[in-house]
């Protein structure tokens, strides 16, 4: 060992090594201690809390016989376990905190405490190199934005060539060995005790900026990592504890006015973060990224304490400090230069050469042009509002939407006692979160359903393991214009089908584990992991309530899927995985069910309670255009049919799971198009989904069999001889292309065709009307653009609107529905005496509609003629000529001229759904006679109750004696009290409510909403949790083993050589925890091992994609490979000579 | 380990999922929207409807029958309950101006009540509308004034469009239009006026606006003026409403005296049927005219059924080329092809299948044995049950029903119920009648009008059948009109007799045909061997008689 000789004025080091449970490397690491050739250096070895303290002692005292040690009775983390320095250490000029993971050349105390005095420096750090390969960097001091993101100055891995070796200034020191001037240390309280670990750094060094001090780096001074945290530590939370700890160190460091600013914008990252990770399926990262914020509200006390303590000795303004940042959100582009590799590089210079690879150069073009088709064809709906087209109610404010979901009254039609809709809470919930943008949330909740597919896409077609095949099959499945004519058509169950369907299938496929979904005939391909049914049971249960919250009858998706499945695997002659398909889908079916109660509770009412009426709005469902997805604007007619053909490629050029899951493909496929065929088609007595609702499974099944068909080229083509199969390959790709190529056109408009108004512009003065005076409105017409989701009308006369055309009704509160009114309650109750007086008129039965629909408080009839009203849908327009004829005949309607989209007919014999009559007022029992339904005296009768929330409460003053009548269901759910007086309510024509009140005075009417009601609310909200807590913790404790797995094997060396101080050393102490494995199987270490701070993107990268394919190789499952050679075998034989 | 995939199942199946769709998609006729059959003629409701409502446009109310103030077609309203129930109700009169007043109306079982709408309010012009909390019952109105009179059904439905064929502004004849708009909105509507010299869309006429709950009556001869044959079309541009004609005719130059109302037609059809031909004979006038509304011309057959065809022979159809928005008007008696004498029913057919609208006019000058004037549009459906209504003026001097079979093959057989006083009793003489295909019989009603007092006859047929009535008035004068088809029963014809199926030798005597040699030889031989009966025949009695004329 070289002996250096040193100055005798040496400022004394305490060098103060944490230790918990070290392993094979401690000694190494006490060894390169003791090795130092700084002269007044000492040892201060803080035991944290380790399971076998008089071992590590014997240990320690074999090494470094001089060395201190502290106990400590509890695992506090990295941070207060140092800080014990502060108390145990006294005299020091510096501390050097390390790891029990790290090996320090010999030269490293003297190089850095040098350099303190150089720099003048408050922290100095050196250069941390890999443990196994010192060559490679790990880091060489780090940055950070103004969030606590880290930005790392080299890149993990680099060859080291001293080109980082030049001092710097750092933001903070990476904690595996920090010198710290031991006076800052004690001014600044040491390190945070409330950061355990992962962040005592960061906090550490931006609180030393704060104080004024210099924090450099010192890259002479080289420090080997092993990065060993992670195998001492039992759970996975490194990405958590990061959160968390940078949320810390900002509201700490940072001055109020600097917090103002910051902490807003870091919300609203944070919540893209979680949104991001929601849509793409990581739970985990939302809830990792979530918690942090509550994490830091639950301590802000201890912040508060620590921000005083810091103010003590501040010097440096947030302005200086923020100056040594990262510009902008290190987070944020380090994702998006993490999209290009899925390796989580952040380094530009891997983005470039990444760029260069020709199969990464088309992942990224195509993607691109993905996100401009999508982006150009919606820009008018992103940088506009969406018209209230068919079912794209507009919302109501957030507070309403919840006030209605808690209340138990449903006042759809005329008002009932049933459950609402989960969507009224969800979209509320959601609405509050957005501080009340429902608006955004409305486009969020129409548009977002078109990236969300796309993505399904991606994520169904993975495991397959080809970049090409993943792109091929997103491609296919963006052309098909399933999700842009249900958006142009306003049929927002279509849109979200097609967000819904390759999820579904994705996790389906994925649930029946047949190669590359899973171990069945081969290999899980990229992305697969291995899960608990009952966790593939609540993923499809949860994302099929998600969809639900929409529409009721995407519910069917699920069945619809799994049945097709289970039929082409059938077909496929393939049982396996069948029943666990079958299981998954009624378990799912059912958890989807169950996360809906109560409201799924009138799901049990029938099938109209599932699936409302739609129709095609006239668009003629054959054959063709069904297999063309021609159910709107948009549809290519006979080029759309091409896909098809590109579609059928695997099923003829495919081998082994290719054909396999191209013959399921196509099952879900036909399965699909039948359905859709067979709507088409009419005549049924009962009614059936949406059309994309059906075709949304078809494009997916398509897509993944034309993803199917380009890996069957890749990978089966070669090994035939020149042929038909060739020939096939190349019209397949023409098809393609050929298909594709009008897409194009469907951007043109910029909102998929999607009417620039809607009949909020022409009939705002209905909601003008209703609140001044309430009433209703009745909606007749087709339901294809009828604004709103209604029931199904029968009545003979008026009800053939032509082909392709339902009748519906539906009644709306103020003018235009709102989405309080896109689920149509329960048909029971009084609602459907408003066919019943639709039905009467139709038959001619009375001239008087308007009569009997007044104690209904229908204000007036509304027909459109369109989707939207002229000049915005004038192409689109029918004519209802017996509708509006049974209309025109009625005595008391007055049509009124609005719009030439549009009939409006004005009740002449209307009065207000909260009416003041006279006193002794007889109100008729709703029996079949006219008079028994009739109320002449509501014709002018006044408003009363006009305060209130509108909904379940109603104030305000009776002057005189009256009858007080409620059109509204509810029974006697409703109270008045007049001064505090309950005044007795009567049936009024079976279903509404009359109150006569002898005395006037201050009134109050209130609908009393049922306890139980309170109760359910509650556990359906304990439902959703418990699920997404239950998928979280189910994937925390599923994936950590294999993440810890991962981490311990590299960290086992076979040859370990004693002597060169950063050469690997043969592990001389304790033995490998993991078997060493053979010399030829030895990892390579280019990719490094995940443990301590990470890249962003990083840590995702393993935990997704253990396989990844961003190389663009194919990675076919290990019996491919198999299979190959055996084929090969085979083919030498002369079986496939051709 | 699972076994290796199969592709065939999937690529045999997938083709043949696809020929199977494609099979049946090629069985599927595209769908149209059905014609609403019962707003193509005033109708009565079924017996277990709820309710009905009836609008009679046309009328005056002054209560003075003669003289100064006297009103020109004071209406009185006709309400028949055929069923077992009490039907009470409300009548609505509507003036042209002033007040609307509504009366509660009550109709015993079985029974009828009439309302002088004079003796409600009193006004030139009134209206009347009817609401009736039940089934089964019909309403029509009478009007009478110094021209004549004329009884009618009220219209069931409003109507956008309203078409009248037959019309006349010549010297002596006033050609009036009631339009009623009983509704609360305003209607705004156009009229056109088809005539010899081209199309007439006088200025005032267009855009003309109808008050809600009113009735405005136009003179179409001030406008006008002078022409011989008018066509007219009301067209609402928004609303709905209700058009009633009314001619009247004071015999200046030969022309017929009379006075008639007639509903118009609110659609065109392609075929429509006329029961009860007046037969050819002095002084007597008939004619029939064809409106054409549409944008292609239409060729138009007028078909006349002889009864008794064996023995009077067929006649050749009249062939006319109706232009767009032209009318054409055919004189059944000028060329004498129809032989004096010899009742018939007729068929108003579009050959080429575009609809028009067929309106007939009979009149009877002072040289006629019966003076009057009588339009009647035809119908364009058949039904198996209609509702008939009979007069009860103290003038009338005999009344008959005409029941036509339009079919070209299978009788019907048909029941006759009258209803009067309260009981329902069988017609005098009447029970059960054949109706052979092609055929028309007809039912006396009496001749001296004992016993007839509150009569109404239901008639039920087990094939669809058209029924009309005829009364006339003593000392002169003749209504002809429509019965009211039961809502339920009614269907638009189809296989309906043509002129050659009846094609026989030639009696050795009696009235020839102008049937061409080519028609006579060229017929299928074996239609001529199954002659149809050739006047009524009737299960019961023979009281029921052939009818010809009026």
């Amino acid at each position: 060992m070289p002996v250096v000789e040193q100055p005798a004025v040496a400022p004394p080091v305490v060098v103060v090594v944490v230790a918990h449970d070290p392993g094979w490397w401690f000694e190494e690491t006490l060894a390169s201690i003791a090795a130092q050739h700084y002269a007044n250096t000492s040892v201060l070895v803080v035991d944290a809390a380790s399971s076998d303290a008089e071992g590590l002692r014997v240990r320690v005292a074999a090494v470094l016989p001089g060395a201190h040690l502290r106990r400590l009775e509890e695992g506090v983390g990295f941070g207060a376990a140092a800080n014990e320095a502060l108390r145990s250490v006294q005299g020091a000029a510096f501390l050097l905190f390390c790891h029990d993971d790290v090996r320090l050349e010999p030269d490293v105390i003297q190089v850095l405490v040098e350099e303190a005095f150089r720099s003048n420096a408050g922290i100095v750090g050196p250069k941390l190199v890999d443990w196994h390969h010192a060559d490679r960097l790990l880091q060489v001091g780090m940055g950070a934005d103004r969030f606590g993101q880290a930005s790392p100055y080299v890149e993990r891995g680099d060859l080291d060539q001293s080109q980082h070796d030049a001092v710097r200034d750092a933001f903070f020191i990476p904690g595996a060995a920090t010198l710290v001037r031991a006076d800052l240390f004690e001014a600044l309280h040491g390190f945070d005790p409330a950061i355990t670990f992962l962040g005592d750094d960061l906090d550490l060094g931006w609180r030393a900026h704060v104080a004024g001090a210099r924090v450099v780096v010192a890259p002479a001074a080289r420090v080997a990592h092993l990065e060993a945290l992670g195998v001492r530590r039992p759970v996975d939370d490194r990405r958590r504890l990061q959160a968390r700890h940078r949320l810390r160190a900002l509201r700490v460091a940072d001055t109020l006015g600097t917090r103002l600013r910051t902490v807003p914008v870091a919300f609203v990252l944070a919540l893209l973060e979680v949104l991001h990770s929601v849509v793409l399926g990581r739970f985990r990262h939302a809830r990792d990224v979530a918690s942090a914020w509550s994490w830091n509200i639950s301590h802000a006390s201890g912040t508060r304490a620590r921000r005083r303590l810091l103010a003590a000795v501040r010097q440096v303004p947030d302005r200086e400090v923020r100056a040594r940042q990262a510009q902008g959100s290190a987070r944020l582009s380090g994702y998006l230069r993490g999209q290009y590799r899925g390796d989580g590089s952040t380094d530009p210079r891997d983005v470039v050469s990444s760029l260069r690879d020709a199969r990464t150069t088309t992942s990224v073009v195509v993607w691109t042009i993905v996100a401009v088709f999508l982006l150009i064809g919606s820009r008018e709906l992103l940088w506009g509002p969406v018209p209230a087209i068919g079912q794209l109610a507009p919302f109501d404010s957030a507070g309403d939407m919840l006030a209605r979901w808690r209340s138990g009254f449903d006042a759809t039609g005329l008002g009932a006692s049933a459950p609402n809709a989960t969507g009224l809470g969800a979209f509320g919930g959601l609405g509050v979160v957005l501080l009340g943008a429902t608006g955004v949330l409305r486009s969020l909740a129409i548009l977002a359903p078109l990236l969300v597919g796309v993505l399904g896409m991606a994520h169904l077609v993975r495991p397959i393991g080809s970049t090409r095949s993943r792109l091929v099959a997103v491609v296919t499945y963006t052309a098909v214009p399933v999700a842009t004519n249900a958006l142009s058509t306003g049929r927002w169950a279509g849109i979200v089908a097609y967000g819904l369907a390759p999820w579904v299938l994705s996790a389906l496929a994925r649930s029946s584990g047949v190669a590359p979904y899973g171990p069945l005939g081969g290999s899980a391909g990229p992305g697969v992991r291995h899960r608990p049914l009952l966790t593939r049971i609540v993923t499809l249960g949860l994302i099929t309530a998600l969809a639900a919250i929409v529409d009721p009858s995407l519910l069917l998706v699920l069945p619809i899927c799994g049945v097709a499945l289970v039929v082409g695997g059938l077909l496929a002659g393939q049982a396996g995985g069948v029943l666990r398909v079958l299981a998954v889908t009624v378990g799912g079916t059912l958890a989807a069910l169950v996360l809906h109660l109560p409201w799924s509770l009138s799901f049990a009412d029938g099938w109209a309670a599932i699936v409302v009426p739609t129709s095609t709005a006239g668009q003629s469902l054959g054959l063709g255009a069904v297999l063309g997805f021609d159910t709107g604007p948009f549809g290519s007619g006979a080029t759309g049919w091409l896909l098809l053909v590109a579609a059928a490629l695997p099923l003829f050029t495919g081998r082994r799971w290719r054909v396999g899951w191209a013959v399921r493909a196509w099952a879900v496929a036909a399965t699909g198009f039948g359905l859709a065929w067979l709507v088409g088609r009419g005549g049924w007595s009962f009614d059936l989904p949406a059309p994309e609702l059906l075709l949304a499974p078809a494009a997916a099944g398509l897509a993944l069999a034309v993803g199917l068909g380009m890996v069957a080229f890749e990978v089966d083509l070669p090994d035939y001889h020149f042929g038909w199969r060739q020939i096939l390959s190349l019209l397949a790709g023409v098809a393609f292309v050929v298909a594709i190529i009008p897409t194009w056109s469907t951007v043109v408009s910029g909102r998929w065709e999607l009417p620039r108004g809607d009949f909020e512009r022409s009939l705002s003065f209905m909601r003008t009307e209703a609140e001044a005076e309430p009433s209703r409105a009745l909606w007749l017409g087709d339901a294809g653009v009828l604004p709103g989701v209604g029931w199904a009308l029968d009545a003979p006369g008026i009800d053939d609107l032509g082909p392709d055309r339902r009748l519906a009704s539906l009644t709306s509160e103020s003018g235009v529905p709102t989405v309080a009114e896109h689920w149509p309650g329960t048909a029971d109750g009084a609602t459907p005496l408003v066919a019943d007086a639709v039905r009467s008129a139709a038959a001619g039965d009375t001239s008087r509609l308007g009569a009997i629909l007044a104690p209904m408080g229908v204000r007036y009839v509304v027909v459109p003629l369109g989707p939207a009203p002229d000049p915005y849908a004038e192409g689109r327009r029918y004519d209802p000529r017996d509708l509006l004829a049974m209309l025109e005949g009625q005595l008391d309607l007055d049509g009124i001229t609005v719009n030439p989209g549009v009939r409006v007919y004005r009740n002449a014999a209307w009065g207000p759904r909260r009416a003041l009559l006279p006193p002794g007022t007889a109100i008729g029992d709703g029996g079949p006679g006219v008079t028994g339904r009739t109320l002449p005296e509501l014709v002018g009768a006044p408003v009363a109750l006009s305060d209130g929330d509108g909904v379940t409460d109603h104030s305000g003053s009776i002057a005189t004696p009256s009858v007080f009548y409620l059109a509204s269901g509810g029974g006697d759910r409703w109270s008045l009290s007049v001064d505090g007086d309950d005044i007795p309510r009567s049936d009024a024509f079976g279903w509404a409510s009359s109150f006569a009140v002898e005395r006037g005075g201050a009134a109050e009417l209130t609908y009393s909403t049922p306890a139980t009601r309170w109760l359910t609310l509650g556990g359906q909200i304990g439902l959703w949790i418990l699920a997404i807590v239950y998928l979280l913790r189910v994937r925390v404790v599923e994936d950590e083993p294999d993440t810890l797995a991962a981490d311990m094997a590299p960290l086992a060396p076979a040859h370990v050589v004693l002597g060169d101080a950063l050469s690997p050393t043969a592990a001389t102490h304790d033995a490998p925890e993991a078997p060493a494995p053979p010399p030829a199987e030895l990892p390579t270490m280019a990719v490094p091992i995940v443990v301590g701070p990470a890249a962003p993107g990083a840590d995702e990268s393993a935990d997704d994609d253990p396989a990844d394919d961003s190389d663009g190789e194919i990675a076919p499952p290990a019996s491919d490979i198999d299979d190959q050679s055996s084929r090969r075998g085979r083919r030498r034989g002369g079986r496939h000579a051709r | 380990m699972t076994r290796r995939p199969w592709r065939w199942p999937m690529l045999l199946l997938l083709p043949l999922l696809l020929l199977g769709a494609v099979m049946v998609s090629r069985n599927d006729t595209p769908d149209s929207i059905p014609v609403r059959v019962d707003r193509l003629a005033p109708g009565a409701p079924s017996a277990d409807a709820s309710g009905s409502t009836w609008y009679c446009a046309a009328g005056s109310a002054t209560g003075v029958a003669s003289g100064e103030g006297a009103g020109r077609a004071d209406q009185t309203v006709i309400i028949v309950n055929l069923s077992d129930q009490v039907v009470a109700g409300v009548l609505t009169a509507v003036p042209v101006e002033g007040e609307t007043v509504r009366r509660p109306v009550e109709v015993a079982p079985n029974a009828r009540t009439e309302v002088a709408l004079a003796d409600v309010v009193k006004a030139p012009w009134a209206s009347a509308v009817v609401e009736l909390a039940g089934g089964q019952v019909a309403v029509e109105h009478a009007v009478s004034g110094p021209g004549g009179r004329s009884v009618g059904p009220c219209a069931s439905h409003p109507s956008s469009t309203w078409y009248f064929p037959a019309g006349s502004t010549r010297a002596g004849t006033t050609m009036l239009l009631a339009l009623f708009n009983p509704f609360p909105g305003e209607a705004s509507v156009d009229l056109s006026f088809e005539t010899e010299d081209g199309t007439r869309t006088p200025q005032q006429f267009q855009g003309l606006v109808l008050p809600g709950g009113r009735v405005t009556v136009v003179d179409v001869g001030a406008v006008v003026t002078l022409r011989q044959e008018i066509a007219t079309t009301v067209r609402a541009r928004n609303g709905r409403i209700i058009a009633e004609q009314v001619l009247i005719g004071d015999g200046t130059d030969g022309s017929p005296t009379g006075l008639t109302s007639v509903l118009g037609a609110p659609a065109p059809a392609t075929d429509w049927t006329f029961p009860d031909n007046a037969a050819p004979g002095p002084g007597r006038t008939a004619s029939v005219s064809v409106l054409n509304p549409g944008e292609v011309e239409a060729s138009v057959e007028v078909q006349v059924f002889l009864d008794d065809p064996a023995a009077n022979g067929t006649v050749e159809p009249f062939a006319l080329t109706v232009g767009p928005k032209q009318a054409r008007t055919v004189d059944l008696f000028a060329d004498g092809r129809i032989p004096p004498g010899v009742g018939s029913w007729m068929l108003v057919r579009s050959t080429n299948g575009v609809p028009v609208v067929a309106e007939r006019l009979e009149g009877g000058t002072t040289a006629a044995e019966s003076a009057g004037l009588a339009a009647t549009i035809g119908t364009p459906i058949v039904a198996t049950e209609w509702l008939v209504p009979v007069a009860t003026a103290s003038s009338l001097e005999s009344s008959r029903l005409v029941i036509v079979n339009p079919s070209g093959s299978g009788s019907a057989v048909v029941t006759l119920r009258a209803h009067a006083g309260g009981v329902t009793r069988d017609l005098p003489g009447s029970g059960r009648v054949v109706v052979p295909a092609g055929a028309q019989v007809v039912v006396s009603l009496g001749a001296d009008g004992s016993g007839l007092e509150g009569l109404a006859v239901v008639v039920s047929a087990d094939s669809p059948v058209v029924v009309s009535r005829t009364f006339v008035f003593a000392p002169s004068g003749f209504a002809s009109s429509l019965a009211s088809a039961v809502f339920g029963t009614e269907s638009l014809p189809v296989g309906l007799a043509r002129p050659e199926d009846f094609l026989v030798d030639a009696p050795a005597a009696g009235p020839s045909t102008d049937a061409p040699e080519d028609v006579l030889t060229t017929i299928d031989p074996s239609a001529a061997t199954i002659p149809p009966a050739s006047t009524a025949s009737t299960a019961s009695t023979a009281s029921t008689t052939s009818a010809t004329g009026g």
